[in-house]
Formats: C-alpha cells, sequence, structure tokens
C-alpha cells in the first residue's frame, strides 16, 4: 500500500489527539499520587501541582498504621476472595448445563435466569426480604445476595459453547460424567473467561459500596468495605481513626485522604493490565445476544 | 363376563400384534388421559388455594364453593371417563369396551369422590381450628393466648391440646381410606367392581388418598407454623405425618395387590396379571416414599426457618402452598409417567414357554383381556421407556448442579418479587403482608402519593435529565473513540493507549468522587489553581447545579468511554479488510470509510447497545451520583434511588418507595419493549 504524506500527517495528529486523551485518563490519578507525598504544608501554600513538592511517605505510614483502615482494606480483601470463589462457583453451575443442548428444560432455565436480568423487584423489596432472612445487618449480606450475576453467566456460556463439541463427545465415549467433562475439560479450557469473570467480579466487590450502605447498619461499621470507608473520609462524616486528630486537620488532612485514596486504588491498578487480554474477550461475549 | 365382546381365540397373541395397529388403539388414549389429569380436582382446589394465600377474604367462600362443586363434578367426570373410555382398546382387531351400566357407574364414582372429600374436610377443619387461633393473636386478645398457652404447656397439656387431638385427625381419615378401599374388594365377584378395580390401578393407582394426605398435611402444618405457639406442633405435627406416609406408601400397594390376587385366585394364567400388578405396585410405592420422605423435611426446615426468622406468615403461606401444589404436580407428573412406563416391570412371558390348557383361558377371560392389553402397550413404550432412563442416567448430575444457582434465584430474586405487593397495600407492620387490605386508588395511592410530593418530581426530572444527557453525550464517546484508536497507525501505541483508556472503568466512584474534588475544587482544585493563575476566577461544579451536572456527564464519560470501546473494537474487527482495500482503490477518502465502512459495519453493535441504554433511562445507577453529591448541589443530584434511599431505607417509608421502585422497574421494561421492537421494525436484530 502506498501512502501519501498527507495521511502520514493525518496519522501523527491522531496520535497526537490519542495521547492527550492518555493525559486526560492519567492526570487526575498522578495529581492525586502527587498530592499523597507532598508534605502538609505544600498542600497549604498551593503549591503542588503534579509533581510532590517536600517528598514524603508520612502520609502512608500514617495511614496503614491506623488500625481502623488497615483492617478494613484486610476485610474488604477477605470479602473479595469469599465473593469471587462464591460467585464463580456459582455462575460455573449455571452456565455449564446450559450449553448442553439437548437438556430438557434447558430453555426453561435459560428463561428463568435471564428475567432477572431485564426485571428486578427493586431496592427495599430486597431490604425487606434480607430482613426477614435475618441477614439484614450481618456481614455475609455482603457476599450472598448477589453472588450471582447472570450477565457474567452469559460471558461464561457464550465462551464455553465456543469450546468444541468434539470434545466433549470423545470424552462421554470415553465415559466420563458431565461433572467429570466439566472438571477435566471444560475448567482447564475456560481459564480465560475465568479470569476475566474473577476480575469483574473482584472489581465489582473491591469498588462497590452501595450494599454495605443499605443493608449494614452503623453499629455494624467494623463490617464496612473500604470504600465506604473512603467515602465517610472524604465525605468528613468520620476521621479513619478516632484517635489520628491528624484526619480533620487541613493540609494533613488532605494527604492523609490521598493516601488512603492510593491505597485503595493502587491493587487493581497492578492487576488490571496483566488481564487485559482475557477482558477484553470477556467483555466482547458480553454483548452477544443473551 | 357378558359386558366384554372378546374372543381370544389365536394364541399366541403376542407374535401377531403390528406396531402400527398398537398405535392406532394406544395413542388417542393419552389424550384423554391427560383430560382426567387436568380434570382432577386438585387443579381447582390448587386454584382455591393461591387465591385464598392472596387474598384471604370472605368473599372467596363463593370461590371455595365453586372450586369444590368444580372439584367433584371435575374428579367424578375423570374417575369415570376413566373406566368409560379410557381403556377402550383394539385387540386383535376387536375392539373392547366398558358396556357396564353408565347411570350406576357415574353414581359409584360419585361416591368414591365425596368419601375422599370427607377425608379432606376433616384435615382441613384441624387446620382450622389454629388458623381462628391465628387471627386471634392479630386482633390482639392477648388474654385468650395466654390461657391457651398456659393450657398447651406442660406434658400432660400438651398430650390433651396437641398431641391427641392431632393424632384423632390423623388417624380418621386414615380409617376411611382404608375402608374406600376396601370396598371393592368386599363386593369383587360383581364384575363392576372388578372392573373398578382396574381402573383404580390404571392411572392413579393407590395414590388417590395419599394425594389428599398430602395436602392435608401441607394444610395442617401452614396453619400451624402460622401461629407461632404452635411451634413443637409442627413438629409432632410432620411425625405423624411421616408415620402415615410411610405406612400408606406401604400399605396400600399391598392392599392392591391382594385384592387383585383374588380375583384371579385360583385361575391365575403364569402370572401375567399378578407379575404385573406387583411389579408395578412395588414400583409406585418405592417412588411415593421417596417423594414423602424428600418432602416433609423441606416443610420441616421451612418451618422451623420460618419460626425462627419470625417471617411474614402469609408470604410463605403463598411459598409453601406453591411448593406443595408443586410437588402434588410432581407426584402426578411421576404418577403419570409411571403409568406410561409401569409395564416394562412385566415380563412378557410366551405362552409357548408352559402350555396352558384352553380352558383356563375361558374361565378368566377377563384378567386375559387386562394382561393381553398390558402386554401390548409393554411393547410400545418399552424403546420410549429406555430412551428416558438413558437420558437421565446421563444427566441427572447437571440437574444437580442447576439446583443450587435456581435456589440462588428464586430466593434472592423471584422472592422480592413477593414483596412488591407492599407498594400497593396500606401501611402496616403488624400483620401479614397479605392481610392488609389494598391502599388507595385501588392500591396505586403510594405512588399518587409520590408524584405529590416535591422529592419525587425533582428525582424523576433528574434521572431523566441525567440519564438524557448521558444518552446524547456519553453514548457516542466510545464510538468516537473506537474509530479514532482504529485510525490509529502505531500498533504497539495503540495497546498502550487501549490499556491506559481501561483504567478509569476500575476506579471506584468513590475514588472519582475524591479525583473530582482535587481536580475542580473551589479553592484548592488543580483546574482551579490553575485558572486563577490565569487571572480567571476558576469554576465552582460542587456549588453551582449547572456546573454540577456538566461534571456529572463528563466524568461519565471519562469512566467509561474507554471500556465501551471494547465492544466496538471488536466489532470493527470483524468487518471485513476487503471493504477497506476495495474502497482505497476507488479512490476513497478517510473519512469516507469511516463513514460508510466502519459506522456501517458498527450499526447492529449500536443498536443493541442503545436498546440496552434506553432500557435504563429510567433505572438509576447508585453510587455515581451518590458518591458525587454534596448539599449544596441536591436539587439536580438527587436521583430515584438516591430517593428511595433514603426515604425508604433511612426514611423506613416502605410502600411508598417500594412503589417508587416498581414503577421504576416497570418503565424500563416497557422501555426495553418499546425500543427492541423498534429496532425489530427497522431490521436490525434486537436483544430479546
Amino acid at each position: 500500500m502506498i501512502k501519501s504524506k498527507k495521511t502520514k500527517a493525518a496519522d501523527y495528529f491522531i496520535a497526537f489527539v490519542c495521547f492527550l486523551l492518555i493525559l486526560v485518563c492519567i492526570i487526575p490519578l498522578f495529581s492525586v499520587f502527587a498530592r499523597s507525598l507532598s508534605s502538609p504544608s505544600a498542600l497549604m501554600r498551593k503549591e503542588v501541582f503534579l509533581w510532590p513538592v517536600g517528598f514524603n511517605l508520612d502520609a502512608y505510614v500514617r495511614v496503614l498504621s491506623s488500625n481502623k483502615y488497615t483492617w478494613s482494606l484486610i476485610w474488604t480483601a477477605m470479602l473479595t476472595v469469599m465473593g469471587v470463589i462464591l460467585s464463580l462457583f456459582m455462575t460455573i453451575i449455571l452456565a455449564y448445563p446450559l450449553t448442553y443442548d439437548n437438556l430438557k428444560g434447558r430453555k426453561f432455565f435459560n428463561a428463568f435466569a435471564i428475567f432477572t436480568m431485564y426485571f428486578g423487584a427493586g431496592t427495599i423489596p430486597m431490604y425487606l426480604l434480607l430482613k426477614q432472612v435475618g441477614l439484614l445487618n450481618r456481614w455475609p449480606v455482603l457476599v450472598i445476595p448477589f453472588c450471582l450475576s447472570v450477565f457474567n453467566m452469559i460471558i461464561m456460556r457464550s465462551f464455553m459453547y465456543s469450546i468444541p463439541e468434539s470434545l466433549k463427545e470423545s470424552a462421554e465415549i470415553d465415559g466420563a460424567g458431565p461433572i467429570r467433562i466439566l472438571i477435566s475439560i471444560y475448567l482447564p479450557l475456560c481459564k480465560p473467561v475465568l479470569a476475566t469473570l474473577s476480575l469483574f467480579y473482584a472489581v465489582g466487590r473491591w469498588n462497590g459500596f452501595s450494599d454495605a450502605l443499605y443493608f449494614l447498619s452503623p453499629a455494624q461499621e467494623r463490617y464496612y468495605p473500604i470504600q465506604l470507608l473512603l467515602y465517610q473520609l472524604i465525605q468528613n462524616v468520620t476521621s479513619v481513626d478516632p484517635s489520628q486528630e491528624a484526619f480533620t486537620q487541613p493540609g494533613i488532612s488532605e494527604t492523609l485522604q490521598m493516601a488512603s485514596v492510593m491505597i485503595a486504588t493502587i491493587p487493581i491498578l497492578m492487576v488490571y493490565p496483566f488481564l487485559q487480554r482475557y477482558f477484553v474477550t470477556g467483555a466482547t461475549l458480553g454483548a452477544e445476544k443473551g | 363376563m357378558e359386558n366384554f365382546i372378546t374372543k381370544p381365540d389365536n394364541i399366541p397373541w403376542s407374535a401377531r400384534m403390528g406396531n402400527s395397529r398398537l398405535e392406532e388403539a394406544f395413542l388417542p388414549q393419552w389424550r384423554k388421559r391427560m383430560l382426567c389429569f387436568l380434570l382432577f380436582p386438585f387443579i381447582p382446589v390448587a386454584v382455591f388455594f393461591i387465591l385464598v394465600g392472596i387474598f384471604k377474604v370472605p368473599i372467596l367462600f363463593i370461590a371455595f364453593i365453586i372450586a369444590l362443586v368444580l372439584g367433584i363434578f371435575g374428579s367424578t367426570l375423570s374417575v369415570y371417563l376413566r373406566i368409560t373410555e379410557l381403556d377402550r382398546i383394539s385387540v386383535n382387531g376387536e375392539l373392547i369396551s366398558y358396556t357396564g351400566d353408565k347411570r350406576e357407574t357415574f353414581l359409584y364414582c360419585l361416591k368414591t369422590r365425596l368419601l375422599n372429600l370427607v377425608t379432606l374436610g376433616i384435615y382441613w377443619l384441624g387446620g382450622f381450628d389454629a388458623r381462628a387461633m391465628n387471627k386471634a393473636r392479630y386482633s390482639r386478645t392477648t388474654r385468650t393466648d395466654e390461657v391457651s398457652n398456659q393450657k398447651r404447656s406442660g406434658f400432660t397439656g400438651k398430650i390433651l391440646h396437641i398431641i391427641f387431638p392431632k393424632l384423632l385427625v390423623t388417624s380418621v381419615p386414615i380409617i376411611l381410606m382404608i375402608g374406600t378401599h376396601l370396598i371393592p374388594i368386599r363386593e369383587r365377584s360383581e364384575l363392576f367392581w372388578t372392573e373398578l378395580a382396574r381402573a383404580g390401578t390404571r392411572l392413579f393407582p393407590p395414590n388417590m388418598d395419599l394425594w389428599g394426605l398430602t395436602k392435608a398435611l401441607a394444610r395442617n402444618g401452614v396453619s400451624a407454623f402460622s401461629n407461632q405457639h404452635y411451634y413443637n406442633e409442627v413438629t409432632t405435627l410432620l411425625m405423624t405425618g411421616i408415620l402415615v406416609f410411610v405406612a400408606c406408601s406401604l400399605l396400600i400397594p399391598l392392599y392392591r395387590y391382594k385384592m387383585l390376587k383374588w380375583e384371579i385366585d385360583g385361575t391365575a394364567i403364569d402370572g401375567y396379571q399378578l407379575r404385573f400388578t406387583a411389579a408395578y405396585n412395588k414400583y409406585l410405592g418405592n417412588v411415593y416414599l421417596g417423594l414423602v420422605m424428600i418432602y416433609v423435611p423441606v416443610v420441616l426446615i421451612i418451618t422451623l426457618m420460618v419460626n425462627k426468622a419470625k417471617i411474614i406468615p402469609s408470604v410463605y403461606h403463598l411459598l409453601i402452598i406453591a411448593l406443595y401444589i408443586l410437588l402434588l404436580a410432581i407426584f402426578g407428573f411421576v404418577s403419570y409417567l409411571a403409568a406410561k412406563f409401569r409395564i416394562q416391570n412385566t415380563e412378557i412371558l410366551a405362552p409357548t414357554s408352559r402350555q396352558i390348557p384352553w380352558e383356563s383361558y375361558m374361565v378368566t377371560e377377563e384378567a386375559l383381556n387386562l394382561s393381553l392389553v398390558e402386554s401390548e402397550r409393554e411393547v410400545f413404550c418399552e424403546a420410549q421407556r429406555r430412551k428416558f432412563a438413558n437420558y437421565m442416567r446421563r444427566h441427572w448430575t447437571l440437574y444437580l448442579l442447576l439446583v443450587l444457582p435456581v435456589i440462588y434465584l428464586i430466593v434472592f430474586r423471584y422472592v422480592p418479587m413477593l414483596f412488591i405487593q407492599i407498594g400497593f397495600k396500606q401501611n402496616n407492620i403488624v400483620v401479614p403482608i397479605s392481610d392488609v387490605s389494598w391502599a388507595r386508588e385501588y392500591g396505586f395511592g403510594w405512588l399518587l402519593d409520590a408524584f405529590k410530593t416535591r422529592d419525587f418530581r425533582l428525582a424523576l426530572r433528574n434521572t431523566l435529565m441525567l440519564n438524557g444527557l448521558d444518552l446524547v453525550l456519553g453514548f457516542p464517546a466510545p464510538i468516537i473513540l473506537a474509530i479514532l484508536l482504529n485510525e490509529l497507525a502505531f500498533k504497539k501505541y495503540k495497546r498502550v493507549a487501549q490499556t491506559v483508556y481501561y483504567m478509569p472503568n476500575f476506579l471506584s466512584w468513590v475514588i472519582i468522587s475524591s479525583l473530582a474534588i482535587q481536580l475542580f475544587n473551589g479553592t484548592d482544585g488543580l483546574i482551579n489553581q490553575w485558572l486563577n493563575n490565569m487571572g480567571s476566577s476558576g469554576i465552582r461544579p460542587f456549588e453551582q447545579n449547572g456546573q454540577w451536572v456538566a461534571m456529572y456527564v463528563l466524568l461519565g464519560i471519562w469512566q467509561s468511554a474507554g471500556w465501551g470501546t471494547i465492544i466496538y473494537l471488536a466489532a470493527i474487527a470483524g468487518i471485513n479488510p476487503e471493504y477497506y482495500e476495495a474502497a482505497s482503490i476507488d479512490g476513497a477518502s478517510r473519512w469516507q470509510k469511516i463513514w460508510h465502512i466502519t459506522l456501517t459495519g458498527l450499526r447492529p453493535t449500536i443498536i443493541i447497545l442503545l436498546i440496552m441504554r434506553l432500557g435504563s433511562i429510567v433505572g438509576s445507577d447508585f453510587e455515581r451520583p451518590f458518591a458525587l453529591r454534596n448539599p449544596l448541589i441536591t436539587e439536580v443530584s438527587d436521583v430515584l434511588s438516591i430517593f428511595i434511599y433514603q426515604r425508604g431505607i433511612r426514611g423506613m417509608q416502605f410502600p411508598l418507595t417500594a412503589a417508587v421502585g416498581i414503577f421504576q422497574s416497570v418503565i424500563c421494561l416497557i422501555f426495553l419493549f418499546t425500543a427492541n421492537s423498534l429496532a425489530k421494525k427497522v431490521g436490525e436484530r434486537g436483544v430479546l
């Protein structure tokens, strides 16, 4: 292909626009990062733009030495692990039988699941239900009620569909039952989609706070996930640690807030670029017909 | 004997049966069997239970009477049909049909049905006691309650007031039931009764009264647990129930077996009849036993759970009733299948294996017809049965896997839908929700109330406004970005750019909100510092309504545009590159290629995503506005989800907010369907 000089100029222009957009994506986070590393006095003097002024790690040390914050981090990590395991398990055992075309009642189960995607009862009925079954104001409420996402199930199912039927058939001829086929053939082949869904579920759990806000009372504060704690911190509802007055002092409070935000963000930012290859396929599968 | 026209003079008949003729004789009957099944009284009774469970108003007494009459009539007709019509079958080209007196037959059917009903009625009466107690409790006649509690406490009190009455109530129907089954035995000499016994073993053989018992047990279970003073009693009752069921499951087939043995006793031919009956009854007996063993613990567990968690009884009334109606249906289905497949348990014994003098057939002509018919069916069903068994043997684990997710979906997705009714009922938290009468304006009072409040109207307006802006400005953003990325010539750079663009999607709204504060804050935000340095007064998005809306929409684009490109990029990758090459050869410019090839190729994807977006036009994200809002700009930031959170969960105004929630869901559904059908009309694929 012969390219004229004009199109090349256009290419550079597009590259430049993309570069600007990259800056737009990065700068906000970077400025927070810079502020979290700056000294409080520099912040007070409004000197910090994109580069830390008076570089120090005080804020990080103070945040991580706060019991409440570190506990919340550990707790959210525990919740995330529990949630991901449970969710993956449920997703697999719902999606796998639905890949059997000759399963009697497959259409029914399919419709049964997908209907809930388009029509939900709403928050209040859910609240009343959780109250009735005694989950309200208990920590399992953060794991159990939302452990299965039908949308993710569809992604899983679409992926399983793409596995050649002949593999299943040959295993059947060798005498393997459905569960054996699932464990020995399907799960190893599903690693990409398992990675994707783990990421989706983990991000959802790590970033979510509305369920805790809805279903946990302030008396259950020790079970608040990290995001809700951050929310309260940013809204100046509470300080991270009652003993640390610094969280409410101007300047210092800001660096501490920024450090808290960065600490809560970094785990996900560390993970997602490595899973990009997988979640791109996952997100594409989800857009296919439900 | 003269009731039948048949001459089994050509033996062995099994050798002479052609399949096509068999099907001719056999197939139309399945329809009749299904009709009998439908006519059976359980459907009207089930409808009645559901209605009572939902409304519990006296006007349904009429419905009850209607259901009763329908039930009696229907079941009588079903038995009658079974005797007169269903068992007509052709053998050796000759039609064997029932020729007994029609009136007499009908009367007999009616009699057995009424007897059945009496057994049921007694059970219901047993349940009414508990229901009356229940009512008394809710009308706060606590004194009576205390007295009755005292009477019921203690060992003797328990025996006298709880166990004994229930045992009485349980034993009477058993006696009656056995009586019903004894009748044909006593009068077995008459052909009519024998014929009836034959018919009885056909479709719903020994289970007639078991069904009644099942219902009665569940009925008692329901009424007992709805009153929490009956806590222990439930256990007693269920234990009795288990015993009764086990006994019945074992005894009734035995009775049947004995009865049929008597019929053919002395003249039995080579065990045709007996073999089939015995095997069949054993089979069914086991099936029922198994089902009952599952059913009873389930009811027990639910009951105890309910008592412990103090669940609103009525909702679980519905659940339990639904559960046992479901189980009844399963019973029916199993018995239907059993009737269909039972014959496999009979071995076809070739008559040649043992020569029988012709006279013996003459004597047991009627019994012979029976076995003849059964073995015919056996041949026919064999293939089907084997297919089904094979299927189940291969697939049962799949159903096992589905159990847990289905339970999850029922409990956490479908049961909340039962609570929707709270939005249409008066506000009353003392009485179970199904007992509460409808709210004003035919139940829509709460919704109308909501429309009267300024908060709700504002929330609705904000929801529509923010979602509308998101749609207009936010929806095209990923498309444009995807096209931009696609046009990017440097592959490695493209990959890096993509990775960066995906990043904001992984940030929670709390974190984005803190970023926004850092950027746009009035005094020390990054943008304002910069603007101040330039000499401008800066922007105030956290203080001014209009600027906040702009920030909300922009942050939405910032967060999701990069992520949204994934789908579009995949769709672009699916476009045939030959189109682009052909266009370049034809001298198309970059813009023309984007417009005519890329965008055209993206059209189906765009439409699908647009439908999904329209489907959530009044649905509202909670975390995004909640994290970004502050007290200064609530006039534009408070959307429906925040309204529901504040009024419902914080303000405890459950009926009002439930009504708003369901309004939201229904509107969303309507939008989704409309958008979908519009898309289909224009010729696109749609999502549903």
